[in-house]
């Protein structure tokens, strides 16, 4: 039962929401968090994170569920929330016994609007579109924190209620049917006496309608092509049947009538259900339509059904909509309440958090590929989502907040996917073994393999996953498949495989610091001015060379005296580069006065390449901002890291040390904590900062950031995009080669950035971000 | 049914051939009586009487009718529905000359056609308007229905009897081309085929314009004859209105003008989903059979209400506790059905309510869609039924929240026949 009740003993909250059929379960638990050491160990920190477990779980079993849920947590008078559909009082009163706690309820439609609106404000690509033309499948549209509002929610359960959304507190039932799923199964145990929904849809799927509905053809006869009208459409549900034989006709009902009966009861049901959502959506003005309830639950059949029928009514012009996690709504409906009214302002600061989902604590190929049915067996569906502690939206500067940051599409680009897949494949058991090496004084060494052995086993079995089912977590792309081996390595309590290397190589590449600093002054008396900031740029790119993350320059690292910064720069080709920009940057340089760089590797990458690269812009009077990650990934420099050699900057460079002291080098974090980047969630604080200290450029190094991720996005202001290609496929897919430099200075699509906003000077000092930073970093 | 117009085989449908003959006095048509109208009493009362209060549709007044104070004569009342069509140049061929009109649904036959008579009442305007001919006689239109199509040849083979190969019989509504073939063999005369929506509009038009009881309003609530009040409508205020035509399938029409208007939606759910499902869930075997037995039926034993969900009113929604929340849902175990043994008279009404409230719905948003405060249902499903026509009324008094009426039709059957009669432009088939 631990494999899908997780983490119960951490449980502080609990939410329910009972259907008929199934319940849904969410929790609250508290997960401690470890820290690796520089020592090779572990220790605790002390810490916990939040975590929302979600469980589906037949009728049948929730007693038993209760009962482990009981004895190994403590419930014992807290607040057990739950969106009522239908008041079970037994099922109410076995929670209550049970568990111990006082249940609160809310009110369905407030439970449903509000989790639809978490999920998608929280879930990337929670939302998607079913093709009725077989091709393409599913289509996901990705997370959209800015445009949600207003939507419309059409609740398909025993009734249909049709649902306006305004917000998270305003919510308005617009309308609805009494034809919905109740009919449906109504009408199919009369006609069929079938009642199995599974069955039902498996029917259906094979079924020929013709049989019982009155098409064009069957009222207008062939002449009906004369009239442009299609013979197939649907005339009148059933009206082949008007002269049936009650009773015995019914009971004599072959298969294959029966399953056309029901492929007509479904289009009969469905397409109703379409229309009406159509015209309620046209009356609101209102484009956005999203369909959930226990007859749509990802059946294929009913999707592809209220898809054509929804574009059929629209004329063609609008797309139904779906959601991943449709069936655990009301549940995080109830969470989402509990916080939003709860008087606990730590608790409720919780709503205000970015919440992401934790693929492999999820089930969610459950509901895309057939799964055997509730009512079989002992078949619970998990959903996971982990809290991220800091208040997340889009980048200020982003040109359109809803654009997914994504450069290739593996749910489109079946080569991409597959050299990917293989990329990952090859990589476990490296990672395996710098996993072990980074924990290797721990004492439970049993327990250290058992740990790695596991992240291989979970990895690959995601791999394969996604491998089968593109589709199996929403978009698949360089970004979430990066992001889901952190997640895995995280999950085996391996926090930060790199750590003793990153900090092996900063302390390398601080000794080459003063070494580099000088041959870049040194040079200013032998070059011209641009020749020397030419020289300054490809030092920036020589740093990016330094990857652990690319295959091939780790084997070039793990050569016999491994790879100095000289042999880098001069593995960096000569110009013209691949992506050229360098004259147009080098003259637009002096109208930039606040740059924002966000970083990649620590090392030779951020000490060798970024900090002369900042040092020369600092020196030109602008103020400079690096920005890195907040969570490791990879050998990616973290924002602690960074604070860390704060100080031994400022004894190697007298000029670094000035501009730390005056506030014009600042640092600020993300919140992120992927090799990828996706600036529609990132921390508040860094577009605080960006609009406080006006940046009118930024600047994204490195391959993750700058070319997987971002490559194609516009901003308002000026971004330059400085990468080098390490690996030979992208170099092939960009007509470059290895170490083909990538140089992009896009120009921004909005000039007055910042008119009209509140001027952020006159509350803040200047200086306040660097010093409350600091201060964070020493907790 | 793979049948094409191009081969002359029969329907089985065709060939069934009923015993029971109705006979009608030879020559140009008399009007007669027909068994199926027995029953319905309230259509007859409706399309009979001028008693009813009126009130105008275009400015809400009230009036009483002038011969409210004289009773009518039942037993002298002819029986079929007819209208007296006004004595004027444009008609006066058909004093000597029969002409039939057919509308072929997905399940009725609808037909209307001239007959000439001398006994009968003049409609109430007869004193704004000429009725009667300088010889005495009037000219009537008759309404009929027919559910075979050998019936409907048989009828027309016995009764109109003065047609020849040249005359031509006005056709409209989709099974005309299917059956185009067949009539033209049987009557020996040629089709004339006249558009389906403009047939509508034409019938909808002329009914609502000459007949000034055309329209009515269906209160449940009143007691007998003033469940109904007739909304006469001025000639200039008619347009523009949604017509919602339910036959075997829907159709929602916008109508501007007599010549603008457009199919603006529809559904499958109509007539058609009603009788097919009714036949196969009930022992009812047409149509009226099953509307008797919906009104005897209590849809509560099988649909979900909000208080069966909610164990009361919904008030947070303002959904009262009586709404149904969920048709036939009772009648799975997921709904708590213990057995299958539902009454069929439960399932009748709960399938007429479900349709009818989905029809009251769907013409409502679409009346809003266009703003269009008026809307008419037409088509055989109503039947004057009373269920039906509450629960309309109910359903667009409801999502309009009591900003529209809807307004029903005394020949809502007949409009398609209605406007191919009257339309001269159809199109000649050899």
């Amino acid at each position: 039962m631990e494999n899908f009740l997780r983490n119960v003993s951490g449980i502080t909250r609990i939410f329910f929401d009972i259907g008929s059929k199934s319940i849904k379960i969410s929790y609250i638990s508290e997960i401690p968090v470890t820290r690796t050491t520089l020592q090779r160990t572990i220790e605790k920190t002390g810490k916990t994170f939040q975590r929302l477990h979600c469980i589906q779980v037949n009728y049948d079993d929730f007693p038993r569920i209760l009962e482990y849920i009981s004895k190994n947590a403590n419930l014992r008078n807290t607040f057990a929330h739950y969106g009522h559909t239908t008041r079970i009082v037994a099922v109410e009163k076995m929670i209550e016994e049970k568990l111990g706690c006082v249940l609160v309820c809310h009110d369905v439609f407030e439970c449903i609007g509000r989790g639809t609106t978490f999920l998608l404000q929280n879930i990337e690509a929670e939302a998607y579109t079913y093709s009725f033309q077989i091709d393409k499948e599913y289509e996901f549209k990705t997370l959209n924190p800015v445009t949600i509002f207003p939507y419309i929610l059409v609740n398909i359960r025993t009734g249909v209620s049709i649902i306006r959304v305004d917000s998270e507190n305003e919510f308005k039932r617009i309308g609805g049917s009494s034809i919905g799923g109740g009919s449906f199964l109504g009408l199919s145990n009369l006609l069929m006496s079938e009642e199995d929904l599974e069955k039902i849809m498996a029917m259906a799927e094979v079924g020929d309608p013709s049989e019982f509905d009155k098409l064009i053809s069957d009222v207008y006869g062939d002449k009906a092509n004369n009239l442009g009208l299609p013979g197939h459409l649907l005339a009148a549900s059933f009206a082949k049947s008007g002269d049936f034989n009650h009773k015995t006709d019914l009971e004599r009902l072959s298969t294959s009538s029966k399953e056309n009966m029901a492929s007509s009861l479904l289009r009969m049901i469905i397409y109703n259900i379409a229309q009406m959502a159509y015209l309620y959506s046209n009356r609101e003005g209102i484009e956005t339509v999203y369909f959930n309830g226990f007859l749509v639950r990802n059946r294929p059949i009913v999707m592809k059904t209220l898809s054509y029928a929804f574009n059929y009514w629209s004329g063609g012009k609008l797309h139904a909509f779906f959601l991943r996690h449709e069936n655990y709504t009301s549940s995080i409906g109830a969470f989402y309440s509990s916080l939003i009214e709860s008087d606990d302002l730590k608790y409720r600061q919780l709503a205000n958090y970015h919440w992401k989902e934790h693929y492999n604590g999820s089930t969610a190929l459950g509901r895309f590929v057939p799964v055997l049915p509730l009512t079989v067996g002992f078949k619970p569906q998990t959903f996971e989502l982990d809290c991220y502690e800091y208040e997340a939206g889009p980048l200020y500067i982003l040109a359109n907040a809803d654009a997914p940051p994504d450069t290739v599409d593996f749910n489109r680009d079946d080569a991409a996917r597959e050299f990917w897949l293989n990329v990952m494949e090859e990589t476990i058991l490296g990672i395996r073994k710098i996993a072990i090496e980074s924990q290797q004084n721990v004492e439970d060494q049993k327990d250290l393999v058992e740990r790695a052995d596991g992240f291989v086993e979970s990895f690959k079995a995601q791999l394969r996953v996604i491998s089968e089912h593109p589709f199996a977590y929403g978009n698949s792309n360089a970004r979430n498949i990066l992001e889901l081996r952190e997640q895995i390595l995280r999950q085996y309590g391996f926090d930060d495989i790199y750590l003793q290397q990153k900090q092996k190589e900063n302390e390398f590449a601080l000794h080459e610091l003063p070494q580099v600093l000088s041959t870049i002054d040194n040079l200013k008396n032998e070059l011209d001015k641009t020749q020397h900031f030419e020289y300054v740029c490809r030092g920036l790119l020589a740093g990016n060379v330094f990857d652990w993350g690319a295959k091939e320059v780790v084997k070039m690292m793990n050569r016999p005296g491994g790879l100095s910064f000289s042999q880098a720069i001069e593995s960096v080709e000569p110009r013209p580069w691949l992506f050229d920009d360098f004259e147009k940057f080098n003259s637009r340089l002096p109208t930039y006065r606040s740059i924002l760089i966000f970083v990649d590797n620590s090392g030779c990458d951020y000490l060798l390449g970024v900090i002369p690269f900042a040092r020369e812009l600092l020196r030109k009077g602008k103020r400079v901002i690096i920005c890195a990650n907040s969570a490791p990934a990879l050998n990616d420099l973290t924002y602690k890291e960074m604070i860390g050699l704060i100080k031994p900057l400022r004894n190697i460079d007298s000029d670094l040390d000035r501009f730390l002291k005056s506030g014009q080098l600042l640092f600020t974090q993300s919140g992120q904590g992927s090799p990828c980047m996706d600036l529609r969630r990132v921390h508040n604080h860094l577009s605080y900062t960006l609009m406080k200290n006006h940046v009118d450029l930024i600047i994204i190094e490195g391959m993750g950031r700058a070319l997987h991720t971002n490559f194609h996005l516009e901003f308002k202001c000026d971004a330059l995009k400085v990468a080098v290609i390490k690996t030979k496929w992208l170099a092939d897919r960009l007509n470059g080669q290895m170490f083909s430099v990538v140089f992009k200075l896009d120009d921004g699509t909005n000039d007055r950035l910042y008119a009209g906003l509140p001027k952020l000077n006159e509350t803040c000092d200047p200086n306040d971000i660097i010093n409350e930073d600091i201060i964070l970093s020493k907790m | 049914m793979g049948h094409t117009t191009t081969s002359t085989t029969v329907p089985r449908r065709f060939l069934r051939r009923r015993p029971k003959k109705e006979k009608v006095p030879a020559g140009i048509f008399k009007t007669f009586s027909s068994s199926d109208e027995e029953n319905n009493k309230v259509m007859d009362e409706l399309l009979l009487s001028s008693k009813l209060k009126r009130v105008d549709s275009a400015t809400g007044s009230v009036s009483n009718s002038p011969r409210a104070l004289q009773p009518i004569q039942i037993e002298k009342v002819q029986k079929t529905p007819y209208v007296v069509l006004p004595a004027n140049e444009k008609f006066s061929k058909f004093r000597t000359r029969s002409r039939v009109a057919v509308d072929i649904g997905g399940t009725l036959i609808k037909v209307v056609y001239s007959s000439v008579c001398e006994d009968e009442d003049l409609p109430e305007d007869a004193t704004t308007r000429i009725f009667k001919y300088d010889d005495g006689k009037k000219i009537l239109v008759n309404f009929k229905k027919f559910t075979q199509m050998d019936e409907f040849i048989e009828f027309l083979q016995n009764n109109w009897l003065d047609r020849t190969p040249e005359d031509v019989i006005h056709c409209t509504g989709g099974g005309s081309y299917k059956f185009a073939e067949i009539i033209r063999k049987e009557l020996g005369v040629k089709i004339q085929r006249t558009d389906e929506m403009r047939s509508l509009i034409y019938g909808s038009n002329f009914l609502l314009n000459n007949n000034v009881d055309e329209s009515f309003t269906y209160h449940h609530d009143a007691i007998g004859i003033n469940k109904f009040q007739y909304r006469p409508i001025a000639q200039d205020l008619i347009y523009p209105f949604l017509l919602v035509n339910i036959g075997t399938g829907i159709s929602i029409l916008k109508v501007d003008s007599p010549d603008s208007y457009e199919r603006v939606g529809g559904s499958s759910m109509g007539g058609g989903t009603f009788m097919g499902l009714g036949s196969m869930l009930t022992p009812a075997k047409t149509f009226d059979e099953l509307l008797e037995l919906a009104n005897r039926g209590d849809h509560r034993n099988v649909d979900k209400l909000v208080c069966d969900i909610y164990g009361g009113a919904y008030d947070e929604l303002n959904l009262k506790a009586d709404l149904i929340a969920g048709s036939l849902a009772k009648c799975s175990t997921y709904g708590g059905a213990t057995s299958k043994n539902h009454k069929a008279e439960d399932i009748a009404k709960s399938l007429l309510l479900m349709i009818s409230n989905n029809i009251g719905q769907m013409a409502m948003l679409y009346g809003t869609r266009y703003n269009l405060r008026r809307i008419y249902f037409g088509g055989y499903f109503i039947r004057q039924d009373p269920i039906t026509m509450r629960t309309l009324t109910f359903a667009i008094n409801f999502w309009s929240k009591g900003q529209t009426d809807a307004l029903f039709l005394k020949h809502e059957g007949y409009l398609g026949a209605m406007g191919s009669f009257l339309d001269e432009d159809g199109k000649l088939e050899e």
